[in-house]
């Protein structure tokens, strides 16, 4: 986010021509050292996410002109699906417990602003606090996230109805395709040290100090481009006063009408780039055996089921609220910022269509009420479903 | 930002044995498994971590709780049931009722589990300093108490009256008997009041539910704190009599259960609105929670 | 006196009047206390599960095409409250809650089953290939004299679109149930145009259907294992595809059990492969081909081809005609003396 501890000055801005982020790639693979591997997002398939991508092949800028976000989000780098936590042997008789080692470095080309904001959510709940996620930590430190700035937001696009922008500045580096030139700013320490390395390369056309003039209009034109559905979303008003409202919130009449046609099916927090609740199971094999982390769901039913029975959310409406709460009030009353970055891929994912955007409606509407929508007449859709116009009821 | 982060948690407190992962328990050995209740449904674990350093830095206050783990199986969060005031092997008493405590209660002194901890905020004891004190427990809630109730005497001077009031479904249920009945009614300035669900032949001490019982004890209010612990149900059921003595809500002090898996506050798990029960609690106020979603 | 050919679109819209008429009239009646149908969605070209309490909630009920969404399964969550509910049943639908009707997970004394005819659901994606747009862009899709008219977002006029037929799902293509049978009542019968499309054979016939089927068949062994290695090592084991599924209806699911664990959390292969094969031979022989697994997967995952692949092995190796209709006990739950084999 924009709001720093004081110590960066202005960030290096660079800029050279054409549309090639080799020279980038080879300045962060130069920094982070031998058996860096890069990620990219995929083309090609239904249903995109991020993967291997071989250094000299890297996509051109305008790869990412022609594609919308990747359906599933690159959070899995630095919070897989499945992880080691830990290994052991000698079982209970003669315990020995070790961590497992280090991975190598990776460079994660190309995610989104929302993407990259998205992480520095998990960073403060993850690295902040009294206690600190090392191996998350570890992974973050030997990750680099290289930031491509959105020319042409997607149709379920929303980052600016959430505070952010398709220009927004996160992750190490920020890449702003403008005019077959490429404007790359650093973002943090590791960002620097790569633009330090990409401008040593030197040699024609190798990367210079941006012009600010030039610099500072593609930023701003970056950070203003609107999305689609961010008018829609009507979130701002619950960070007024997140304490003073969570009760109506909770006790909201809006969960009888939104929860019952949910799933419990997880995939909103799967495909969420900001969902990053998991479960720690142990997998023994002998006396050896290891623990591990994978991705838990706060809709799956048994997700609070304690020994001897008791489960505090039984029912789909308190597992929906939980989620949307956590996301929309719980959140803003730790850390004063929302738990969601409106990239719009729950929108896309949810089978039965329920999304942040509605409930943000719904709950809008609890602290100051809309005006009442008119139901559509019979007929008018035509036997066809869907319209750009209201979803909610009366 | 990521300064930004890194000063904010070197703010907090919190065991951080350098980089190791919090996730990653230490070995410790049981040294001595002694069974609270006479039906083995409660057994006290006492056990020592094997690096010695690290258990002689495992530094707690009463009301915390530990993470203790059988490796292949899984981990439980515990309540401390020793004293920070008495070095020595870290007590926790399980109470066998899934899948992990089973297990754990399957071992055997000179087994090897995992300890990692403390964790939670335990009991409010600056809040506590100079009032009198009323304990009310239930079952394996005497637990997390009988850590705050030797805490307490072990600096005597620091707390005014003592006043220990538990009940178990049988005698036999009762935990910490020696303490409930040799050490605590000698200790000054105390008073212990037990009671059974069921009577029983053998038994001439009071009989019924704790929640009633605390109203014939008749504890008073005034400059007092009562730390309830025990099942929800109990925990539920024993408040409008305190409130009936008139305890307000920021006398009445309790800890609360839920189902956990990091302990650190990470896992997203064990929130009640915007509080986790590992990191903000497990002590509340009954002020507190009020000011809490009802799901819990 | 010449008939005048009626568009498909007028039809569907009287059904859609029929069925919020309907839904009113069991509220105010008191018969039921839930009708089951869906309504617009909040953006987007497919419709969603709509929970109609009262008669006012009734107007917002919508269907035809958008509507892709089964909403069956959700009879199997009110199961244990009181009162009956009502459900507006596509053929697809029917046939799942006679699915669990048949596992006697659901009581049919509880349900109302009423037939609506379809015509098929719409794929997103497959609007979008045809239009050349992206699938989150599509904001209405409506027929219009066999053909489709599709809205972008931000435009306001539609573009023309494809045939019908060419931007159905698959599983609609295939479908032998656009007239859905078994019901207390059948809604639009005399609709005329409907009547006749959803009265036409599949377009697709059990063949083509199963085309993917033979083509991965074709393949070698190393060459299948690659293959279903790709797609599982994609799956998020977020459960979607058996929370969706009528045929996945047992009260303790063994793929999520803690104690005994049967299945690993963790995504390593072994799982992977495990869950989907045992959660496709669970639901083999009684899989009724609706095809929800595949749709809510959120990885894309071709759910329906490991379907497909067990519904017609049963059909030719168990002689049964149509294993996607639930018959009064599934073909794989049933032994006779008589049977070629022994039972292991």
């Amino acid at each position: 986010m924009e709001a720093d501890d004081g110590t960066r000055g202005a960030p290096t801005m660079l800029q050279y021509s054409g549309t090639s982020l080799e020279p980038l790639v080879q300045a962060a693979l130069r920094v982070m050292g031998d058996g860096t591997r890069v990620f990219a997002p995929e083309a090609g398939r239904e249903v995109r996410a991020f993967a291997p991508c071989e250094p000299g092949k890297v996509p051109a800028a305008g790869y990412w002109a022609t594609l919308t976000n990747t359906d599933i989000s690159p959070k899995g780098y630095l919070l897989p699906q499945t992880e080691d936590v830990m290994r052991w042997r000698g079982g209970t008789g003669n315990l020995a417990i070790e961590e497992p080692e280090a991975g190598p470095p990776a460079v994660l080309l190309g995610i989104r602003p929302c993407d990259a904001a998205a992480f520095e959510l998990l960073d403060e709940v993850l690295i902040g606090g009294p206690f600190v996620d090392q191996t998350y930590r570890r992974r973050r430190e030997r990750t680099v996230l290289i930031t491509m700035a959105c020319t042409k937001p997607g149709p379920a696009c929303a980052c600016d109805a959430f505070g952010l922008s398709p220009g927004h500045r996160s992750g190490d580096v920020v890449v702003y395709p403008s005019g077959g030139r490429l404007l790359v700013l650093a973002n943090s320490p590791k960002g620097e040290e790569i633009l330090g390395a990409l401008q040593a390369e030197g040699g024609p056309g190798g990367a210079v100090p941006a012009d600010p003039g030039w610099a500072g209009e593609v930023v701003a034109a970056a950070c203003s481009t609107p999305t689609p559905l961010g008018e829609r979303i009507l979130v701002q008003g619950l960070l007024d006063n997140p304490q003073g409202i969570a009760g109506a919130l909770f006790a909201s009449k809006a969960w009888d009408r939104l929860a019952p046609r949910c799933l419990s099916c997880g995939a909103c927090t799967y495909v969420c780039p900001t969902c990053y609740c998991f479960a720690v199971n142990d997998e023994p094999r002998g006396q050896s055996g290891r623990r591990v982390r994978t991705w838990d769901s706060c809709q799956f039913k048994d997700f609070l089921t304690m020994a001897g029975g008791h489960n505090p959310r039984p029912g789909k409406l308190e597992r929906v609220r939980q989620r949307f709460l956590h996301k929309l009030n719980y959140h803003p009353q730790r850390y004063g910022k929302f738990l969601c970055v409106g990239c719009g891929r729950c929108v896309l994912a949810c089978p039965v269509g329920l999304h942040i955007g509605e409930v943000a409606e719904a709950l809008a509407a609890e602290i100051a009420p809309l005006p009442a929508p008119v139901p559509p007449a019979a007929g008018a859709a035509a036997g066809a479903a869907g319209a750009a116009g209201e979803g909610s009821d009366a | 930002m990521m300064a930004a982060v890194k000063a904010a948690s070197e703010a907090g407190g919190g065991c951080r044995c350098g980089e190791r992962s919090p996730l990653v328990p230490h070995v410790a050995r049981i040294d001595r498994i002694v069974d609270e209740t006479t039906s083995g449904s409660v057994r006290n674990f006492h056990v020592t971590i094997q690096d010695a350093a690290v258990h002689g830095g495992f530094s707690y206050i009463p009301g915390q709780c530990g993470m203790i783990s059988v490796v292949g199986v899984g981990e439980s969060m515990i309540a401390l049931a020793s004293t920070p005031t008495r070095p020595g092997p870290l007590e926790f008493a399980v109470k066998a009722a899934g899948r992990n405590t089973n297990a754990l209660h399957e071992l055997r002194a000179g087994d090897m589990v995992g300890v990692r901890g403390p964790y939670g905020n335990g009991f409010p004891l600056q809040d506590m300093k100079g009032k009198d004190l009323v304990f009310v427990g239930g079952g394996i809630g005497m637990s997390g108490l009988r850590s705050l109730i030797n805490y307490c005497l072990d600096s005597r001077d620091d707390f005014g009256r003592v006043q220990i009031i538990y009940g178990a479904r049988t005698r036999g249920e009762l935990c910490f008997k020696e303490d409930l009945f040799e050490v605590w009614p000698k200790a000054p300035n105390a008073g212990v009041h037990v009671t059974v669900d069921v009577g029983e032949e053998g038994w001439d001490g009071p009989v019924g539910f704790v929640p009633p019982f605390v109203e014939q004890v008749n504890p008073s209010p005034q400059g007092s704190v009562a730390i309830v612990c025990g099942p929800p149900i109990m925990i539920k059921l024993t408040l409008p009599y305190l409130q009936k003595l008139g305890f307000s809500d920021e006398q009445i002090v309790m800890t609360l259960e839920l189902k956990m898996q990091c302990g650190i506050g990470k896992c997203g798990r064990c929130n009640i609105g915007h509080k986790y029960v590992c990191l903000d609690g497990p002590v509340f106020t009954l002020a507190e929670l009020k000011q809490l979603p009802d799901e819990y | 006196m010449k008939a005048v050919a009626q568009d498909l679109t007028a039809d569907l819209a009287r059904l859609e009047e029929l069925a919020r008429s309907r839904a009113r009239e069991l509220l105010e009646a008191g018969t039921v206390r839930l009708v089951l149908g869906h309504r617009q969605a909040w953006t987007g070209p497919t419709a969603v599960p709509h929970f109609v309490t009262t008669p006012e909630a009734a107007g917002l009920l919508v269907t035809g095409p958008g509507c892709a969404a089964g909403i069956a399964k959700y009879v199997l969550d009110e199961q244990d409250k009181e009162g009956k509910v009502a459900v507006l049943a596509r053929g697809c639908d029917t046939l799942g809650i006679r699915r669990m009707i048949v596992d006697k997970r659901v009581d049919p004394e509880k349900v109302l089953v009423i037939g609506l005819p379809c015509a098929g659901s719409i794929d997103p994606a497959k609007v979008a290939n045809a239009v050349g747009a992206d699938a989150a862009a599509i904001a209405r899709v409506t027929p219009r004299d066999g053909r489709v008219e599709v809205l972008l977002h931000g435009q306001k006029e539609p573009v023309g679109g494809p045939p019908l037929d060419g931007i159905l799902r698959d599983v609609c293509l295939a479908c032998d149930q656009k007239v859905p049978s078994g019901c207390a009542e059948v809604l639009g019968a005399d609709l005329a145009v409907l009547a006749e499309v959803s009265a036409r054979p599949p377009v697709l016939d059990a063949g083509d259907a199963e085309a993917e089927v033979t083509r991965i068949e074709s393949l070698s062994p190393g060459e299948r294992y690659a293959y279903w290695a790709d797609v599982f090592s994609r799956c998020l084991r977020c459960f979607a595809c058996r929370n969706a599924c009528p045929a996945c209806n047992c009260r303790v699911c063994t793929l999520e059990s803690y104690d005994p664990k049967w299945l690993g959390h963790p995504t390593d292969m072994p799982n992977q492969f495990m869950f989907h094969f045992i959660r496709a031979m669970d639901v083999a022989g009684r899989c009724v081909g609706c095809g929800e697994c595949e749709r809510v997967c959120p990885a894309g995952l071709p759910l329906m081809s490991l379907n497909r692949k067990l519904s017609r092995d049963i059909r030719l190796l168990f002689g049964v005609e149509r294993p996607h209709v639930p018959g009064d006990v599934e073909p794989l739950g049933r032994f006779e003396p008589e049977d070629p084999e022994e039972f292991m």
